[in-house]
């Protein structure tokens, strides 16, 4: 077995092929950045060669190439279990490999060895191990390589000739059409994909020349002219490894057909060898084609309709737009902006914030489907409303990188919205106003109530004091009253003007529980006069939430004169009033009274406008209430009770969090 | 019978109708107040000369429909209205209606104390005449059956012989019942007995018939 653990620095060189990298503890880092060992490292993850990277003393993986998962039939997961390695190394092999092990550490940079390892149901592969040593103050630290897995090469290793045959092996495993091509241009193996691809027998096309099978390939003779010595014409552009090419291949008996080639240069023992992939892409170009006429009729049917649909590159920023983009928005053909960033610029300052951040969450980091609305502006500086849904290109289904955008212009309908919303809003106003209007007389008199009470009491005192001897105390009374009146006008006052506000924004966080013994304070003159009990019922602690102030004070009010009013000459009146908390966070207002309770009969309509059972009530309060109640997103309702009397609560809901 | 006046507030505002009363008192007024309609129909009234101040919108019977009892009542009193909110329509039926005066809250005192003064002056008149005229009433009761005849016909122009062809008897005794009629009616001229029949709202009867009760709504 010591054949297959030499250890030759030559050897090392030359699979570690990639210039100046040979003794580089950086090698697997300027391997990855250099294009010619991208196109090395390309072909490796198109055989089974494996790259790795280990602590140098245990050998647990810190990394491995994950066509590991098919060498052995473990998951990555596995390999990276601590001592994988060495639990999986064949018993026969152990003791051979961890002595060579041991010593080619301490002795060299770089070393190979082959030995057995055990796969996941229990076969046995024969790998190819090659490895380089990272040391750290002179002691290994980290090693890399590669895991080559030469079970075939072994199993034939009678037939097989030297390093040509390994590499045929191996080519042999791809799936690809590979032909290897000396530095003379002769073909110095293909695999049977390739034989199949171009319809020849076994081994007739070793020897030939590459150029029968396609000929005149340019980048080809570049790469075997430089490697002879020779002056590069320099003009014509290097293609990077690694790019497939699109060439005309040549089968057997002439037939042609369209490929694409991949050029991959190895520096063997034996000189220059180039590994050529070819794939017969003639399938593929029908299909290609196929979908350009699709595009074709997808960019008539686009540019006809009223949508405008855009792909978009994410990596790129580049947008492809389909529609008539630049006519919807009144630019000249290619005027508007190509790009993500040209769109976003065009965006309304107000929208632009929202609607990029939307791009970037939904498109950039979820790579998930966006719809958005938002101005746009047009050459002449105004604005079209447009909506936009995004969704990604489904062939690129795992991490997408192009998006179909539809875009509408909508400004026709938002306008059309706006203006109903403005109408409704206006229409609540003249609701309001005809409301208000009935109410004036209701109003009115109920301003002059205390107005009249205030003149009368002004003008007595005004008598007290002209007949000499005015008794100070009924003075006192007198200005008591009038302080009172005052108060009750201006509330009644300040009720108009919340009836009267053609605004919906006067909506506060507000301590419903504060809000409405507030306004039983305002009632508790009339409460007291009436003799009426008031028991209140607040749950403690309730959040705040959103209403607005005054019209839940009217609300409140209205409810607890209706109360009154049903407890009119009633001994023992008792009204209970309240707010608590739902458990859902709703808040519950409660006003109930001992009265005689609504006949069934007014139950229905009980909140219906002019519906009143007093016969100078115009019957709007309730309504009213509702109105209110609703706006705020609440319900309204009233029920007898058992005990007798009637309740009539509301609910509001929850407040939203303070912005 | 006192002839110190009374004025009567009925309104269901607490504060207005504390404040009214307390200025007509101040002003001088003997004043008693109700909190509704209803409560002044029930409550026992002092006799003598008042009126009515009357809020036209309560809760429960109107102000409008105080009046309107009062007035078939038979104790029809004068009626100064206050209102929160008057419309023509309100005023023109208050007014029909027989009130006084028509003031919209708030109203000056001068205003008010004025249209209390009309109204009771209007009350005590009524008062007077009505007194005056259960007087008369009394009196033509104490008429016989007769003599009733002999006065009804006498006020209609006719002389005593006509009178006596119309009652078939003699000129003489119709003469001897004229001047009784003169006497008990306290009547000191013909032209006195025309009034009093016109205030008694007496009918000419022909063919011996009774005259109307003078209660002045039955019409013959």
């Amino acid at each position: 077995m010591d054949k297959d653990a030499t250890a030759t620095s030559s050897m090392t060189e030359s699979t570690m092929s990639a210039p100046g990298a040979d003794h580089d503890p950086a090698a697997a880092s300027s391997l990855a950045a250099s294009p010619r060992a991208d196109g090395f490292r390309r072909l490796l993850e198109a055989t089974s060669i494996i790259q790795w990277e280990a602590d140098a003393r245990t050998r647990d993986f810190t990394y491995v190439g994950s066509q590991a998962e098919r060498l052995l039939g473990f998951s990555l997961d596995e390999w990276y279990q601590p001592a994988f390695w060495l639990t999986r190394l064949h018993p026969d092999d152990r003791e051979r490999v961890l002595r060579f092990r041991e010593e080619a550490l301490v002795e060299r940079e770089a070393y190979e060895l082959e030995y057995r390892m055990v796969g996941a149901h229990g076969e046995v592969l024969w790998l190819h191990d090659v490895v380089a040593v990272e040391r750290v103050d002179g002691e290994p630290a980290i090693i890399r390589g590669f895991l080559i897995d030469v079970t075939a090469r072994k199993r034939a290793e009678d037939t097989a000739r030297a390093s040509e045959a390994r590499l045929g092996k191996l080519l042999e495993q791809a799936p690809d059409a590979l032909i290897a091509v000396r530095a003379d241009g002769s073909i110095a193996f293909v695999n049977r994909q390739a034989e199949r691809l171009f319809g020849y027998d076994g081994g007739t096309l070793v020897g030939r020349s590459f150029d029968e099978l396609v000929p005149g390939h340019g980048k080809l003779r570049r790469l075997l002219d430089a490697d002879r010595g020779m002056v590069v014409d320099e003009s014509v552009p290097t293609v990077e490894p690694g790019q497939l090419q699109p060439v005309e291949a040549i089968g057997e008996g002439g037939r042609r057909f369209p490929a694409e080639a991949d050029l991959n240069p190895l520096q063997t023992d034996e000189g220059l060898v180039v590994v050529i992939t070819v794939r017969d892409v003639s399938a593929r170009l029908a299909v290609d084609t196929a979908l350009r006429e699709s595009e074709e009729r997808f960019r008539i049917a686009a540019a006809l309709g009223a949508d405008i649909i855009a792909e978009v590159d994410i990596r790129s920023g580049v947008v492809v737009w389909f529609g008539q983009v630049d006519a919807a928005l009144g630019y000249e053909r290619g005027e508007f902006p190509r790009t993500i960033d040209g769109w976003a610029g065009q965006l309304h300052p107000e929208d632009r914030e929202r609607v990029v951040a939307d791009v970037q969450r939904h498109v950039y980091e979820r790579r998930e489907g966006l719809s958005a609305e938002f101005r746009i502006q047009t050459k002449d500086l105004s604005y079209r409303h447009w909506t936009v849904r995004a969704a990604p290109r489904l062939e690129d289904a795992r991490r997408p990188t192009t998006f179909i955008a539809v875009c509408q212009d909508i400004t026709a309908e938002t306008v059309a919205r706006t203006e109903a919303l403005h109408h409704r809003d206006a229409l609540a106003h003249v609701a309001r106003v005809s409301a208000l209007g009935e109410l004036t007389g209701a109003l009115a008199h109920e301003l002059n109530q205390p107005l009249a009470a205030m003149l009368s009491n002004a003008q007595a005192a005004l008598r007290m004091l002209d007949s000499g001897s005015p008794e100070p105390s009924l003075l006192v009374e007198v200005l008591r009253d009038i302080v009172a009146d005052d108060r009750r006008a201006s509330a009644i006052i300040q009720r108009l003007r919340a009836l009267m506000r053609h605004d919906t924004t006067a909506r506060e966080r507000i301590d419903l529980a504060q809000v409405v013994r507030e306004v039983r304070e305002v009632a508790r003159a009339a409460l007291v006069d009436r003799g009426v009990t008031v028991v209140p019922d607040f749950d403690a602690d309730l959040p705040a939430i959103v209403a607005d102030r005054i019209q839940i004070q009217q609300v409140v009010l209205n409810l607890i004169n209706n109360a009154m009013q049903a407890m009119e000459g009633q001994d023992d009146a008792r009204l209970v009033v309240g707010v608590r908390g739902r458990e859902d966070g709703w808040q519950v207002v409660a006003v109930s009274d001992s009265g005689p309770g609504i006949p069934p009969s007014r139950l229905p309509s009980l909140f219906e406008p002019f519906e009143t059972s007093r016969s100078d009530g115009l019957g709007m309060g309730l309504s009213i209430s509702r109105t209110i109640v609703e706006a705020h997103g609440g319900e309204i309702g009233a029920e007898n009770l058992k005990g007798g009397g009637a309740r009539v609560q509301f609910t509001l809901p929850p407040g939203r969090p303070a912005p | 019978m006192t002839d110190e006046a009374t004025v009567f507030v009925v309104d269901d505002d607490p504060s207005v109708r504390r404040s009214v009363v307390r200025l007509l008192k101040t002003a001088g007024y003997r004043v008693e107040s109700f909190d509704s309609a209803e409560a002044f129909l029930e409550g026992e009234r002092l006799p003598g000369p008042g009126c009515l101040v009357l809020d036209v919108r309560m809760s429960g019977m109107t102000g409008l429909q105080l009046q309107r009892r009062l007035r078939v009542s038979g104790r029809p009193m004068a009626v100064v209205f206050i209102t929160g909110h008057g419309d023509v329509p309100m005023s023109v039926a208050a007014m029909k209606g027989g009130a006084v005066d028509f003031l919209l809250k708030p109203f000056d005192d001068e205003a008010l104390l004025g249209a209390i003064d009309r109204a009771i002056t209007r009350d005590r008149n009524w008062l007077k005449e009505r007194q005056e005229l259960d007087g008369l009433r009394s009196r033509y009761d104490r008429l016989t059956p007769r003599q009733q005849q002999v006065f009804s016909l006498v006020v209609t122009g006719l002389l005593n012989k006509q009178v006596a062809a119309q009652l078939g008897t003699s000129e003489k005794t119709i003469k001897v019942h004229r001047a009784r009629v003169m006497a008990t009616m306290r009547a000191g001229s013909l032209a006195d007995l025309v009034r009093q029949a016109e205030r008694l709202q007496l009918h000419p009867v022909s063919n011996g018939a009774g005259s109307g009760p003078p209660d002045g709504t039955k019409v013959q």
